[in-house]
């Protein structure tokens, strides 16, 4: 539960503070947040069209409607996640999971306005404006990132 | 640790475990609905339109081992489908218990005008030798299509046998077809 609770604080205080947030991280913290953000970025987004895929896949039996489904869906965070690391560089790039923030929130929210049948961002453009705002968030909180520091061998 | 901070990150993340529940629950509702119809059904209220004003159902389907495959002018993938299967039409061009159809679903908003001016041009230009048809929608609807090229597999019964989403091998079908002659 501290963990989660971490975790919330943590996503939460970079979105308020972000620099102030990251600078005061521990270094074994939130290493994870690349995975659990692009999960929810999938539950947030797509298990809708997901849920599809899988259903494609039973009804036709080809594995290629499964891979161009999750590849559909995982795409846009893997290569998103893949520039923001390019753009932190080596020493800085493991706090690239935090990154992915702006795009979850972005696109859950337009998600969530189309449920609501509310006007929403069309197609593509929720991607394109949280890979956006993402890579920002990541050029903005690089200065305040410490460079991850060598393991000392024993 | 913020108590502001970690509230903010609650809120966040509740909003999207809540959008993922309700996602979750639409699927589950709409399961029976979803992915394309499978193979064994019935094809009894197929029919799409024939360039000359008359229609191609389930009567046409029945007695023949057919290849229907949908496809569309704007669709890269498509048109390799179409020159295979147009092959594999002058391959089975001596027997007569097989027949193909390829069906233009060309998407939404076109009258049926448009339909047959779009599916007669664009198999002109490609040279297409295929017998030519069109949809208007419903059937791309009935068979839950989601993308082009889509290709089915009938028996002689008007049953769907194999189903193909997606670009598809002409020695894939070729093989699907010899089974069925063999049956």
């Amino acid at each position: 539960m501290a963990r989660v609770e971490r975790a919330l604080s943590r996503w939460g205080g970079a979105l308020l503070a972000p620099r102030r947030t990251v600078a005061a991280l521990s270094p074994g913290e939130g290493l994870r947040d690349g995975l659990v953000l692009g999960s929810l970025y999938v539950l947030g987004t797509s298990v809708y069209p997901m849920t599809v895929a899988i259903a494609t896949v039973i009804a036709t039996g080809s594995l290629v409607a499964l891979a161009s489904g999750v590849a559909r869906v995982l795409l846009t965070p893997i290569v998103v996640l893949v520039v923001v690391e390019t753009l932190l560089g080596a020493q800085r790039s493991y706090r690239g999971g935090l990154t992915l923030l702006p795009m979850v929130l972005v696109t859950v929210l337009a998600h969530l306005l189309a449920v609501l049948q509310l006007p929403t961002l069309a197609r593509f453009w929720p991607d394109v404006i949280g890979a956006g705002l993402t890579v920002a968030f990541a050029l903005w909180i690089r200065p305040a990132i410490p460079p991850e520091q060598p393991q000392e061998s024993t | 640790m913020s108590r502001v901070h970690t509230i903010i990150g609650g809120v966040a993340l509740a909003g999207v475990l809540s959008i993922g529940a309700y996602d979750a629950m639409q699927a589950a509702g709409d399961w029976h609905r979803m992915g394309p119809v499978s193979a064994g059904t019935s094809l009894e209220s197929f029919e799409v339109h024939r360039l000359d004003g008359g229609t191609l159902g389930h009567a046409e389907l029945v007695g023949k081992i057919s290849v229907v495959t949908f496809w569309a002018s704007w669709c890269g993938p498509c048109q390799g489908e179409l020159a295979d299967l147009d092959e594999l039409d002058d391959t089975y061009a001596t027997r007569d218990e097989v027949q193909f159809v390829a069906v233009n679903w060309e998407g939404a908003g076109y009258t049926q005008p448009q339909r047959r001016a779009i599916t007669a041009g664009h198999a002109k230009k490609i040279g297409l030798g295929l017998p030519l048809a069109y949809d208007d929608g419903a059937m791309v609807r009935a068979l839950r299509i989601r993308g082009v090229p889509h290709t089915l597999l009938v028996d002689a019964q008007g049953m769907v046998r194999k189903v193909y989403p997606g670009r598809v091998r002409a020695s894939t079908i070729a093989g699907a077809i010899d089974d069925l002659l063999e049956e």
